[in-house]
């Protein structure tokens, strides 16, 4: 076990509410004789009140370094610090302050929708908190499903739930591991807002590429134990091309057009699908010519599609 | 320095954690009753087959268990044998806990072990309490003893609980970290338990294996409660069998077992984290 947090002195003024420094995770695999590093020297800084996505393929890391970030884990070197504090030396200010939610788990199938919510209340020493259960319970819809078995709530009940548990504790961190998976599209907006309006520092992973978009400031992408990229989610998508898609839909001189078309250096994939025509341009500074010489073109419609995030996923992964 | 506010909060998660595992255990009623019914069961056999040995010739003992005070001392090993299921439910607790990921929500919590220690043992000691109630009216009716020696009978009652809960956390962090070991603790365990003369005499050994019996902590635990009764019950006969080793083996387990097992459970739990699915 490192020892390397032990020459740190808690920075309590530091700007980040997360630091972690070259972070390492090994296991040992079950009949072989080798280790799997399931992270490999992670660094990363997470500013105050930021919501910071964590993507990345399945199996990547993203459960351990949540895992370690919460204390369940320990890591095998490096370390990370929560508002400045070690949390090998100071999991205790980790427990307090951090809350953990792990999808729809974490909740007792077998209790109540309401003894759920009072146990953790209890262990967390939240006061007054039959007043803050019916507050969130009416915020999330499952205030009439309070008295019912958790074993009989629907999966996107289960969530809401762990979502109001992990709220009603009221940590100064959340860490949402898939905080959204099996929401309907209105809950995960009015979550998403809910989310946003907390101005907390959350730390989300998440396979829902809406839900990071519209949730998150900053991404990081994490792959095989290790983080490719960390930026925002525009310079993310401009890294995976500079290319433009276009579409295009005329009323006559089609074949003419595209024929002119491939003449241009600029453009490339010309195809046609639904009489629209699509191609791809180098980058934006080709625009001025492409309108220059769409002049000429009795042009219905013009579409730029830009990529997703879902493109920066697919592509990163693999 | 302990702050009060740190005791009410302990305490208030020993209740919150204790309220959990009642209603957990609330909802299938049924295991409740089979849980109360199976023990009893058992208990008819033992005094039957003691009511046979003792009945073959007047006035056979077999040590100091003898025909008129055979029943109490089955009775308390009744008692013994229902408490030590504790041990068990740790490990139970923590593996379902492990597999429905609730285990790492307490985990995560503000939540001191000596909470995660009496939690367990004061709901699995409160739905303990009926049989026990009525074995101790039971034991009462057939061999009164006065309300001081009854109190002396639960204050040691008390100690077995936190010991029989210090073997189940230590148990319990390896169902939590390596489960493939804890059938190994459990033969030890069953060992142990077997030479510490719950349900028999230690005279029913032969001379090499009783040797090991008075090498045993456990058995002088089980002995004094035993003797506790029957100081109670008929002095002049127990007060000579109750020894200072019987005193410092009780003081010592609940003294340090539970101490040990905090410690353990937090070195392994520390290092291993949850694993082994």
């Amino acid at each position: 076990m490192s020892n390397e947090g032990d020459n740190v002195q808690a920075n309590l003024n530091t700007d980040y509410d997360i630091e972690i420094f070259n972070l390492t995770k090994t296991y040992t695999l079950r009949g072989k004789n080798n280790f799997i590093k399931a992270l490999d020297n992670i660094n990363l800084k997470i500013k105050q009140n930021e919501i910071f996505g964590l993507l990345g393929p399945n199996g990547a890391g993203k459960t351990t370094l949540v895992s370690i970030l919460t204390t369940l884990l320990q890591p095998t070197t490096g370390y990370a610090t929560i508002y400045g504090r070690n949390i090998l030396k100071e999991s205790w200010f980790i427990k307090e302050n951090v809350g953990l939610m792990f999808g729809g788990e974490m909740i007792y199938l077998r209790l109540t929708g309401y003894r759920n919510l009072k146990y953790y209340c209890k262990l967390y020493g939240i006061k007054d908190y039959k007043t803050k259960i019916n507050e969130l319970a009416e915020r999330f819809d499952i205030k009439e499903w309070l008295d019912q078995y958790v074993g009989s709530y629907s999966k996107g009940m289960k969530l809401k739930l762990a979502l109001a548990r992990i709220l009603l504790i009221e940590p100064k961190i959340l860490i949402l591991d898939e905080p959204m998976l099996g929401l309907d599209p209105k809950s995960v907006k009015k979550t998403t807002n809910l989310l946003k309006n907390l101005h907390k520092t959350i730390l989300l992973t998440s396979h829902q590429m809406d839900v990071v978009s519209n949730l998150c400031d900053r991404i990081a992408f994490l792959k095989e134990g290790k983080i490719l990229k960390v930026d925002t989610q525009e310079n993310f998508k401009k890294m995976i091309s500079e290319r433009l898609k276009i579409q295009v839909e005329l009323t006559s001189n089609k074949n003419k057009f595209v024929q002119s078309l491939s003449k241009l250096d600029f453009v490339s994939e010309i195809t046609e699908s639904d009489g629209k025509i699509l191609f791809f341009i180098e980058n934006e500074n080709f625009y001025q010519i492409l309108f220059t010489f769409l002049k000429d073109y009795p042009i219905t419609h013009f579409n730029e599609i830009r990529p997703t995030l879902d493109d920066v996923f697919i592509k990163l992964a693999s | 320095m302990i702050k009060l506010d740190s005791v009410k909060r302990y305490i208030r998660q020993i209740f919150a954690l204790t309220e959990k595992n009642i209603f957990l255990e609330m909802r299938f009623k049924a295991h409740l009753v089979s849980r109360f019914l199976n023990p009893i069961i058992q208990l008819f056999v033992l005094i039957f087959v003691f009511g046979l040995i003792f009945n073959i010739k007047e006035g056979y003992s077999i040590g100091y268990w003898n025909s008129k005070n055979y029943i109490l001392f089955l009775l308390i090993a009744f008692s013994i044998q229902f408490s030590k299921s504790i041990i068990n439910r740790y490990k139970v607790l923590f593996i379902r806990e492990k597999y429905w990921k609730t285990l790492s929500a307490t985990m995560v919590a503000p939540v001191n072990r000596f909470t995660l220690l009496f939690g367990t043992l004061v709901s699995e000691m409160l739905m303990n309490s009926i049989p026990l109630i009525i074995i101790f009216i039971i034991a009462y009716i057939l061999y009164p003893i006065s309300l001081f020696y009854l109190f002396l009978m639960l204050l040691i009652y008390f100690f077995i609980y936190l010991i029989f809960g210090a073997l189940g956390l230590l148990i319990g962090v390896f169902a939590i970290s390596h489960e493939s070991l804890v059938p190994y603790l459990q033969i030890f365990f069953r060992i142990l338990f077997l030479f510490s003369c719950i349900n028999y005499p230690v005279q029913i050994f032969p001379e090499l294996f009783q040797f090991f019996v008075y090498l045993n902590p456990f058995y002088y635990l089980f002995d004094l409660i035993r003797l506790v009764w029957y100081l109670g019950y008929d002095y002049e006969a127990a007060i000579r069998l109750i020894t200072p080793t019987h005193i410092i083996s009780t003081l010592l387990l609940t003294i340090l077992l539970p101490i040990f097992s905090i410690f353990l459970f937090n070195k392994v739990y520390k290092k291993y984290g949850i694993t082994g699915y």
